[in-house]
Parts: structure tokens; C-alpha cells; sequence
């Protein structure tokens, strides 16, 4: 690893509290990467310049006086283009947003601010984050650092990118079905989805409310935990937050003697790609290794999975995007002149094929005559995948898995075939639909042609125990390396 | 096809959703739907009539409703501020297109 390497979120931070470098630079630093990957990953769509160095140029002086500056001090990140930094534009990487700047700042940015963290970008996403491959974005589609032909994964496509081109140590997505841990995945990423309820949805903007979580990419667990941690705790103004403070982290084990790990059958179908089946079966041969206990469990209504989110997550999506009638924010279309025209002129100008294409299949499962056979159905669908997770945790603390069922797919290889591109979220949705923590972390490597492409282990615990998820994920990142290892294109950037 | 069918709905449902589509995009969007509709049948399958629905997140009740704040007025959002990204506006109310009394 080269000299100029990017360093972690833990190590940056030490480095400004410790007056060893100091946030300016730090900041520079990132700008300077960003601006030389730009061209090649198309992963932003908003540079804070003004405000990042400004926010530096402030923390160095608090530094200076003494002053304790955080845990996060001086470490640049982005967001992911649905979250809301006042003042700089959020538009969801939707035409119908174009130009919306938030009159305020989400509390989960604010906590991070707080900590000394510093927003930098923000980034390029599928519209609405509704997809796998970050082709569904309005301002063109972000490339993977790994092979630029491919996709970094989807919907949280451009922070993905980010960080593994060793722009910023870290970003934050969402993850409604998958959209950070199926990235992460392909990404070569720690991605990491915590309980439902853990960060305040307070400034995420709404896709599906059952499901939303903001969920951090960095490349070790450590430095997606304490991001994670930082942006925890009670918040009375979204109503789902969970009425705890931030979880602390758990001690490091010597060893995993006494940890009983469920591998489900129904996460290794005989379709699933060899490389990600040999690559997570070698994982799970570490982690045995390392003294945990293998257990097969079983998850009967996983094939369920798919139609139920897709259901689910329409319906939720018809009804939080029904806000976007050209009235309080982004462009508005004049139709024929009359109010009902404007609206659907507006947003049938302003919305991508695949948001449309939402909006219409949860109008459908909501609509009389058809919800009951749809949506109520898959309300109750919801609870037997529910069921199946309260039994597997009943012989096992955690569940482990492949993240994704393939590594980077070829950009355009799915864009046509709507349901093979909702194959991709077979692994990660039931985690979802069940509020459950789930971490994907990377776990090796398959070759393919002249690349090299990034495998992912997915590790989900039972509500709340996001400490136990975690800190089986930085051990396991203690028996590997496979996280340290960067992009091609994160050593051209750091060169 | 009946007019029951996906296809035929998504002219109905585009209305419901306030979304203007053309001829062509209907009939492509028929077919996706179709299409999608029919991986999903599997639902249809499952024996749910005992099983209660899980709605609004897993913990519903516990999360959702467990904490209400004082019911006092505060400061919110100022005006201009939440009128800054609208389209067209007064400073001091959104306008839209003249619903009642004719043309403006």
C-alpha cells in the first residue's frame, strides 16, 4: 500500500485531534481526489466547497484554542442525494427535485457535524433510490472503481463509488432493501444497516417508510460502527426512532468460542454464482476456525422475500411520492393549464421510468379491488418472514450469508428486465422486512476477464443486537485483509 | 386479456396516481406489469388467512406511538424559508392554477 493510501475514518480523526495534520488539509485532500475521479465514476452531483473548507478552517481554530473537537474531527464524507444538508442541493437524482435545497439539515447530519465530521459531497443515487445499479439516475450513471464497466451496486451508487476510489474515508446511503449492503458488496465496502429505528429518519428523504434506514460505507466495521454509533439515539422528531441512546460497542474477543453462527439453506440456491458461494463458505470457515459454532437454520419464506418488499415498498412509495404535484418544490410543467393537469404534467416530466413504474404497481396493490389480494397479503407475508427469523434466532446469535447473489454485474446487462434487476435484492430484503441489523463486509474476490471484482459475507442479528453484529464483523476483519485491499482506481486517484 | 387485467389497469391506475402517460408508455408499462405481477403470484399461495399483518415497521406500537412531546406551541420552519423552493409563490402563499371561477 502506497504512502499517500487513504486512511480510515479512526486514523484520519486521531491524526487532526492529535495535531498531526488538521482538517483544512484533510478537506483539501478530498477535494482534490474528488475532483480527479470525477470525470471517471460520475458519483456527485453536488460539491459543498465553500462550506466544507469553511467548516475546516473553523475546527482547526477550536482545535487551536484547545478546544475538544469530536471523534469524528476534521474526516470529510458525503451524502447520498436524498439527505438533507441545509442550503445544498438534494434533488434524489430526480428531474422533479432538480434544484430543491432543504431549508434544514437532517439530524443525523447534524449529529455527525457535532462529532467534527465534514459533509463534502453529495452524491449520485438510482432516482428516489429506487434500484440495484445506480443506472436509474436522472444525471447519468456511476461507474465502479474496481472496473468502470460495471456497476458499483445500487441505489446508494455514488457513495459506494466514493469511497472505494479513497475519496472520502466514509458516506452515508440508505438502505431500504439492500441499497448500501448490496454496494458495499460489490464495492469492496463495510456497509452497514442498523435496527429500524436506531437513526432518525429526520431529513432522509421518505421512499418507503417501514423500510428506510441511513446506513454508512466505510472500509473497516470499526469506522462504520463509530459512524453508526455517532448518528444514534433518540429523536423526537421522526416518530420510528427507538427510544434508547446509541448502543456502545462490544468489547474485542480473543475468540468466538461459544457464538453460534445460522447459515440458512435457502441463502446458498443452487443457482447462486460459485464464486460468491466458495468466497462466503470460506468465510464461514474462518469464523469456525476463529471457535464459532456452524449452524444450519432455516428461513422457509425467504423465496417470498421479493414480491412481498416489492409490494410493500411500491405501496409506501405511492403514497410518500404523492408530495411531488409541482407545488412546493422543483420544476413545475403547466400541462393545459388546469390544477389536476399541472400535476400530472409535472410529474410525469419529473419522474424516471422506474419511479413511474413504482408509483403505478403500489397505486395498483393499494387500490379497491386489489388490496386485499396484494398489500394486505403481503402485510401478512411480512409477518411469516418475521416468524422465520425469531426461530432461526432461536438455535443462533447471528445469521450469516452471501450479501449478493453475483459480484458487479456489466452496466445495461439488467436495465431492461425489471424483475432480474429486483433479483438482485433476493439476499438483503428479508433483513429489511424484518428491522433487523445486517452487515456486509467483503470477503474476496472472484476473477473475471481483466478484473478483479469484490465478493461480500452478510452477517444480520436479531433486533437491537447491532453491537453483536458488528463486533463479529471487525473480528472477522482481523482474521483477513481482504478489506484493505483498494480499487485500481483509488491508487490512481491517491497517486 | 380482461379488463381486470395489470395491463389494462395501468390506464386507471395513472390517473389515480396523478401521473399523464401516452399511448406507447401505457402499453410498455402494460406489459412490465404483467410481467412483474405474474413473478409475484407466488403470494397467492401461502395459506395467511390466521397470520396478522405487520404494518408501519416491526415494532409498531412500541416505537411509533411510545413518546409524545408537550402539547406547546414552538418555533418552526419560517415562512420564507419554507417558501423558497416552490415554483411560483407570493411570499407569502404557493400559487397553483385556478381551481374555481374560471380562467385567471
Amino acid at each position: 500500500m502506497s504512502a499517500r493510501a487513504p486512511q480510515g475514518v479512526l486514523e484520519l480523526a486521531a491524526d487532526v485531534r492529535a495535531r498531526r495534520t488538521n482538517a483544512v488539509a484533510a478537506a483539501e485532500q478530498a477535494l482534490a481526489r474528488l475532483e480527479k475521479s470525477r470525470g471517471a465514476l460520475n458519483a456527485v452531483l453536488a460539491v459543498d466547497r465553500d462550506g466544507a473548507l469553511a467548516r475546516a478552517r473553523e475546527l482547526d481554530r477550536r482545535s487551536a484554542s484547545g478546544t475538544d473537537v469530536g471523534p469524528l474531527a476534521g474526516v470529510p464524507f458525503a451524502l447520498k442525494a436524498n439527505m438533507c444538508l441545509a442550503g445544498v442541493e438534494a434533488n434524489c437524482a430526480s428531474r422533479v427535485l432538480a434544484g430543491y435545497k432543504p431549508p434544514y439539515t437532517a439530524t443525523f447530519v447534524q449529529r455527525l457535524l457535532d462529532a467534527g465530521a465534514n459533509p463534502i459531497a453529495i452524491t449520485n443515487m438510482d432516482e428516489f433510490a429506487m434500484g440495484s445499479s445506480g443506472e436509474n439516475s436522472a444525471y447519468g450513471t456511476t461507474k465502479n472503481p474496481w472496473d468502470l464497466a460495471r456497476t458499483p451496486g445500487g441505489s446508494s451508487s455514488g457513495s459506494a463509488a466514493l469511497v472505494a476510489a479513497g475519496v472520502v474515508p466514509f458516506a452515508l446511503g440508505s438502505d431500504t432493501g439492500g441499497s448500501v449492503r448490496q454496494p458495499a458488496a460489490l464495492s469492496n465496502l463495510a456497509g452497514y444497516k442498523p435496527t429500524y429505528g436506531r437513526i432518525s429518519r429526520y431529513g432522509l428523504i421518505a421512499f418507503a417508510s417501514s423500510l428506510d434506514q441511513v446506513s454508512p460505507f466505510a472500509r473497516s466495521v470499526a469506522d462504520v460502527e463509530l459512524v453508526t454509533r455517532t448518528m444514534c439515539g433518540h429523536d423526537e422528531r421522526d416518530t420510528t426512532s427507538l427510544p434508547e441512546p446509541a448502543f456502545d460497542a462490544a468489547p474485542d474477543a480473543d475468540s468466538l468460542r461459544g457464538l453460534r453462527i445460522g447459515v440458512p439453506d435457502e441463502y446458498f440456491p443452487a443457482t447462486l454464482d460459485a464464486a460468491v458461494r466458495a468466497r462466503t463458505e470460506e468465510a464461514l470457515a474462518v469464523l469456525e476456525r476463529a471457535g464459532a459454532q456452524l449452524v444450519r437454520v432455516s428461513l422457509p419464506h425467504s423465496e417470498h422475500a421479493i414480491a412481498t418488499y416489492y409490494v410493500v415498498a411500491t405501496a409506501e412509495a405511492s403514497s410518500n411520492l404523492a408530495r411531488y404535484d409541482g407545488v412546493r418544490y422543483g420544476p413545475r410543467a403547466a400541462g393545459d393549464g388546469s390544477l389536476q393537469s399541472m400535476y400530472a404534467a409535472t410529474r410525469a416530466q419529473g419522474f424516471g421510468d422506474e419511479v413511474k413504474r413504482r408509483i403505478l404497481l403500489g397505486t395498483y396493490v393499494l387500490s379497491s379491488g386489489y388490496y386485499d389480494a396484494w398489500y394486505r397479503r403481503a402485510l401478512k407475508v411480512r409477518t411469516l418472514l418475521l416468524r422465520d427469523f425469531e426461530r432461526a434466532f432461536e438455535r443462533c446469535d447471528i445469521v450469516a450469508g452471501p450479501t449478493s447473489p453475483t459480484a458487479a454485474f456489466k452496466l445495461g446487462e439488467k436495465s431492461d428486465d425489471p424483475v432480474a434487476m429486483y433479483l438482485s435484492d433476493v439476499l438483503t430484503v428479508p433483513a429489511s422486512l424484518a428491522g433487523l441489523p445486517a452487515l456486509s463486509l467483503p470477503c474476496g474476490f472472484v476473477a473475471d476477464g481483466a478484473s478483479r471484482l469484490p465478493i461480500g459475507l452478510q452477517l444480520i442479528g436479531p433486533a437491537r443486537a447491532d453491537a453483536r453484529v458488528l463486533a463479529l464483523g471487525r473480528h472477522y476483519q482481523k482474521l483477513t485483509a481482504f478489506h484493505g485491499e483498494l480499487a485500481p482506481l483509488a491508487h490512481e486517484v491517491a497517486a | 386479456m380482461t379488463d381486470s387485467s395489470p395491463a389494462s389497469a395501468v390506464h386507471k391506475t395513472a390517473q389515480l396516481a396523478r401521473l399523464s402517460i401516452g399511448p406507447a408508455e401505457e402499453a410498455r408499462l402494460g406489459a412490465q406489469f404483467e410481467r412483474i405481477l405474474g413473478a409475484f403470484q407466488s403470494l397467492s399461495k401461502l395459506d395467511v388467512a390466521d397470520v396478522p399483518e405487520t404494518t408501519g415497521g416491526p415494532r409498531p406500537a412500541e416505537a411509533a406511538f411510545g413518546r409524545l412531546r408537550d402539547d406547546a406551541p414552538r418555533p418552526s420552519l419560517e415562512r420564507a424559508a419554507a417558501l423558497a423552493n416552490a415554483p411560483q409563490q407570493d411570499g407569502e402563499f404557493y400559487l397553483v392554477p385556478k381551481t374555481v371561477g374560471g380562467p385567471t
